[in-house]
């Protein structure tokens, strides 16, 4: 029997002490480090303390039969190769723990070689298995170093569009406001109301556009990269709340902020982390909001803040008692643009707020039952502090 | 006869096909700014119309237009025998390389080829290179007409 990378550990359970001592001595002989174990149950329990590779087992035994014992075995480790003994009568079970995705079987009296032949080919079935999911990692590993490569050549060609759109835009407002100011000068000139007027239009037209573009840009670029910075946590959470204490006391929802006591400072970037907290807040609102509009009963509604430090993590938490989340809903709540606002939501804020996340190399975390709220955290790394810099 | 439309004498036409309306008012007061008469259309089909009846001096088109896109009229304008001969200014808002692509892509497996534009003027041009142009092209249109 080949057993030369590693030591397998197998468990046997059997009931008879002749058939353990004697399978004891071959498989150890073999190579196999040997757990013995007298009856179903405490095959299962040392099975549980040990993690044996490959497990033999009676199936014909007092308490826990050996069926039991397999199902009970693959249902906790589907990969653990079990090999069943029978006795010449059990047929029937022997072809029913196949069933149960046994391995094997073999019949007593054991003949040495048949389990040596049995033990084998669960050890092939394990390597190769094992090898298959070393590849496995492997090629995934490859397949995200590839991913990344994609999303970053997306980003850059994402770049080269939206410099090209602009130029786009950007020249025809140029050939707007050209065009206005040739028609005001001829307005002058001829003196033309009609003239003057119609430029006047043309020429602010030109400028609300080249407005409404400018702050599309600033907003792209504030997506595109973080400014990290050192900040108190509190301060982007004190933000969002006094900015959004006015729209919550107007829709009778209490607001409430706990901030963080001790005095520490993180690096993100502030705008990008109070832009998720809006987000978070403003759903938090939205959903206290429909919950009165769904089942028009009356309680008390409220949005919590916490601001807590967890071990090296800043925590942000938001709470609300409003109407919760769909198992549905809440499990694509970050992939897809979804949104469950009807016409009001766009899908872009929790999609925005992962990306920002994911940026800091943070998490999102949620909870929600429906009716009767949601919890909303997201949690950013502590950078160790830096000293003698300012 | 389209031909037998034009007067030596009668202020020389230009027609105007442009959807956005401050252009169209703009390229109004260029063309009036050089004595020359305007007929203003808003798109293809509205230009087309106008064709059928008249026969213009020049035609300033627009290529990005919705509806019958001014591609497709400048394509129609460069394969009627009609209309072929006058002289025509693409004025567009995209640059001249990419329209020379659209122009390249449309000749692909054509037996008969269109022609490039031969005056293109983008959006953002200066008013004063317009009307150079648009000078160009009248003094050569009487030429080229007994």
């Amino acid at each position: 029997m080949e057993n030369t990378h590693r030591i397998y550990t197998i468990l046997l359970v059997d009931d008879e002490e002749g058939i353990r001592n004697v399978l004891d001595i071959t498989l150890t002989h073999a190579g196999f480090k040997v757990l013995l174990a007298a009856d179903g149950d405490t095959g299962f329990k040392t099975f549980l303390a040990q993690k044996p590779d490959i497990v033999i087992t009676d199936i014909k035994m007092p308490g826990i039969g050996g069926i039991d014992l397999l199902k009970q075995i693959k249902q906790i480790s589907p990969d653990t190769e079990v090999i069943m003994i029978t006795g010449h009568g059990d047929m029937d079970l022997a072809v029913k723990s196949l069933q149960y995705e046994a391995a094997d079987f073999i019949t007593k009296p054991i003949d040495s070689n048949e389990l040596e032949l049995s033990v084998k080919k669960a050890v092939d079935r394990m390597s190769i298995n094992q090898r298959m999911k070393s590849y496995m990692d492997d090629l995934e590993k490859v397949i995200r170093k590839k991913d990344r490569e994609i999303d970053e050549s997306q980003s850059l060609a994402t770049i080269g569009q939206t410099v090209a759109g602009m130029s786009h835009v950007i020249k025809n407002i140029a050939g707007g406001l050209k065009g206005s100011s040739f028609i005001l000068e001829q307005g002058i000139e001829n003196e033309n109301r009609e003239y003057l007027v119609k430029g006047w239009e043309m020429m602010k037209g030109n400028i609300d556009k080249i407005t409404n573009l400018s702050l599309d840009l600033l907003n792209y670029a504030k997506t595109s990269r973080p400014k990290l910075k050192q900040i108190n946590p509190n301060h982007p959470a004190r933000e969002v709340v006094e900015l959004l204490s006015s729209r919550a006391s107007e829709k009778q929802i209490n607001i409430s902020l706990y901030p963080l006591e001790k005095e520490l400072s993180i690096m993100v970037d502030c705008d990008a982390i109070y832009t998720v907290i809006f987000t978070l807040v403003t759903n938090a609102l939205d959903a206290c909001e429909e919950k009165n509009e769904v089942s028009g009963t009356r309680t008390d509604k409220k949005v919590d803040i916490f601001v807590e430090q967890q071990s090296n993590w800043i925590v942000y938490r938001v709470r609300d008692n409003g109407q919760g989340m769909d198992d549905n809903v809440s499990g694509v709540l970050f992939k897809e643009f979804i949104t469950t606002k009807g016409t009001r939501g766009t899908g872009f804020g929790l999609m925005t707020a992962k990306k920002i996340i994911d940026e800091h190399k943070g998490r999102i975390l949620f909870e929600s039952k429906k009716g009767q709220g949601s919890v909303f955290a997201i949690k950013i790394p502590l950078q160790p502090v830096q000293t003698g810099r300012q | 006869m389209a031909d037998t439309n034009k007067t030596d004498k009668g202020a020389r036409t230009v027609l105007v096909i442009e959807d956005e309306m401050d252009m169209r008012f703009y390229l109004m007061a260029v063309v009036r700014s050089l004595g020359l008469d305007p007929i203003l259309t808003r798109n293809g089909v509205q230009g087309l119309e106008v064709l059928s009846t008249l026969c213009p001096d020049l035609i300033i088109l627009d290529v990005m237009m919705p509806e019958k896109g001014g591609a497709l009229v400048y394509q129609e304008l460069k394969t009627n025998p009609l209309y072929r001969k006058i002289p025509l200014i693409v004025f567009s808002g995209v640059d001249f390389h990419s329209f020379a692509h659209y122009v390249k892509m449309v000749n692909l497996g054509q037996k008969t080829k269109i022609d490039f534009p031969k005056y293109y003027v983008e959006k953002s041009a200066d008013p004063d290179y317009l009307k150079e142009v648009i000078r160009k092209c009248i003094p050569l249109n009487r030429i080229d007409d007994p």
